[in-house]
């Protein structure tokens, strides 16, 4: 049940992704949303996020242009650090702590989709220009973070609940 | 513990090695009819939140234009008077054509036969500029067609499966299409820039281009047919001492925001 729920919440997460937040296109910008719920959930479910993040990875690469390969490095190394930065950095789970590791990623992303889009043609000037579009979709993915934070910590809370009900009944 | 650790590479590892064959594996495309058949499965899903988010987006557009409406509409009247007029001139023009290509023995100027597609899928990505449609082998699209809309350039098919292509638009960043200015048929390469705008390089220098200037494509290359409008001069970027001179591009389509579009399958 728990693992249906998180499937939808990935899914429909991806597939509003490809269609309805580029509706929301500020400064030739549209933020991430994929992006920041793989930090997030990266943050509160650590290394059990990686199956997801890689999920979600391949989703992406169905729906969208690049590699399914390429997403799932890509998504699966940001989870993979952001479990380690935020054990080692971050001892309690903070808005200002999320905030920060999305905007750090979201600019890690970026970076590494042009390195991939460098490989396969574009010119050097893609490095400049990603950066002005880049610190858009940081603002743009640091306010969502917060969104995604309190949901997320919301379905963490309510699901522990579940369990614990589910084992006290089971006990009983 | 030594041994966990162990394991635990040889879970790295095999996830590395499986990524990096499904990345080959993509890349040869021997994943497209999967993926194909899951895009098809999720199209009744899909179409609902794409109509939900352009009601949103709209609600608040239209209470943001409120205030310049009346100019707008003014405009829209006099833009329309101008095309009237261009019309008029350009049919006559068009049978003064016909006439003497007869008369020299040229072929009719071909009209396009197109396809009309539904635009699934945009990229995630805000660096990279693809949209899927959902036309693919079974309507005649194959890779490399044009794919316009308004009669606009948007683009062209790369990646065409069953039901479905993917089309590179004309703003992605590794796009080059060669075009020429209309009016005085200058040529250059347009070239997709991050931000959905384009700049068209490799103008010779000493060639007069000016802002408003229409840039359409020059058939070079055989990809695209000549004469798709693609946009306007908007600057010109003066490089002394340099052979060649840039200008950036203004497009006249909101490729955030394309809905249906029309594939170029052959000439008529």
């Amino acid at each position: 049940m728990k693992n249906f729920l998180i499937f939808l919440i990935f899914f429909f997460t991806a597939l509003a992704q490809v269609t309805l937040v580029p509706e929301f296109t500020f400064f030739g910008a549209h933020p991430n949303l994929l992006l920041v719920l793989v930090v997030s959930w990266s943050v509160f479910f650590g290394q059990k996020a990686l199956p997801w993040t890689l999920f979600s990875g391949v989703l992406i690469g169905i729906f969208g242009g690049l590699n399914i390969g390429f997403q799932m490095f890509a998504f699966g190394l940001i989870s993979a650090l952001t479990v380690w930065v935020s054990g080692n950095m971050f001892k309690s789970s903070n808005f200002l702590g999320l905030a920060v590791l999305v905007a750090v990623f979201t600019v890690f992303y970026n970076f590494f989709v042009a390195l991939s889009l460098y490989i396969s043609g574009a010119s050097a000037s893609i490095f400049v220009q990603v950066l002005g579009l880049g610190l858009v979709e940081v603002v743009g993915n640091a306010v969502l973070a917060v969104l995604t934070f309190f949901l997320v910590s919301k379905f963490k809370s309510a699901t522990a609940k579940m369990e614990y009900t589910k084992k006290v009944t089971s006990v009983s | 513990m030594q041994k966990l650790t162990s394991k635990k590479y040889l879970y790295i590892g095999a996830l590395v090695v499986g990524i990096f064959l499904l990345a080959v594996a993509d890349g040869r495309h021997y994943l497209d009819t999967p993926k194909s058949f899951i895009i098809t499965l999720t199209q009744p899903v899909t179409k609902p939140i794409v109509s939900a988010g352009k009601s949103v987006t709209n609600f608040f557009s239209f209470f943001g234009s409120v205030g310049s409406l009346s100019q707008k509409n003014k405009q829209l009247e006099e833009d329309v008077r101008n095309l009237k007029s261009q019309l008029a001139s350009k049919g006559e023009l068009e049978n003064e054509n016909s006439i003497l290509r007869q008369e020299i023995g040229l072929l009719p100027r071909g009209q396009f036969n197109l396809v009309p597609a539904e635009v699934l899928f945009s990229d995630p990505s805000n660096l990279v500029q693809f949209v899927l449609i959902n036309k693919g082998k079974k309507n005649g699209v194959s890779e490399g067609m044009a794919v316009l809309a308004s009669g606009i350039l948007v683009g062209r098919v790369v990646e065409v499966s069953g039901d479905s292509s993917k089309v590179l638009l004309a703003t992605d960043s590794t796009s080059a299409i060669p075009a020429m200015i209309q009016q005085t048929r200058v040529p250059g390469i347009l070239k997709g820039q991050i931000g959905s705008s384009l700049l068209m390089d490799l103008i010779p220098q000493g060639e007069q281009i000016k802002p408003g200037d229409l840039v359409v494509t020059s058939g070079l290359g055989e990809t695209f047919p000549k004469g798709i409008l693609v946009g306007e001069i908007e600057s010109v970027k003066a490089q002394e001492n340099q052979p060649l001179q840039q200008a950036q591009v203004r497009t006249l389509l909101n490729f955030k925001k394309l809905e249906i579009v029309e594939i170029v399958i052959g000439v008529k």
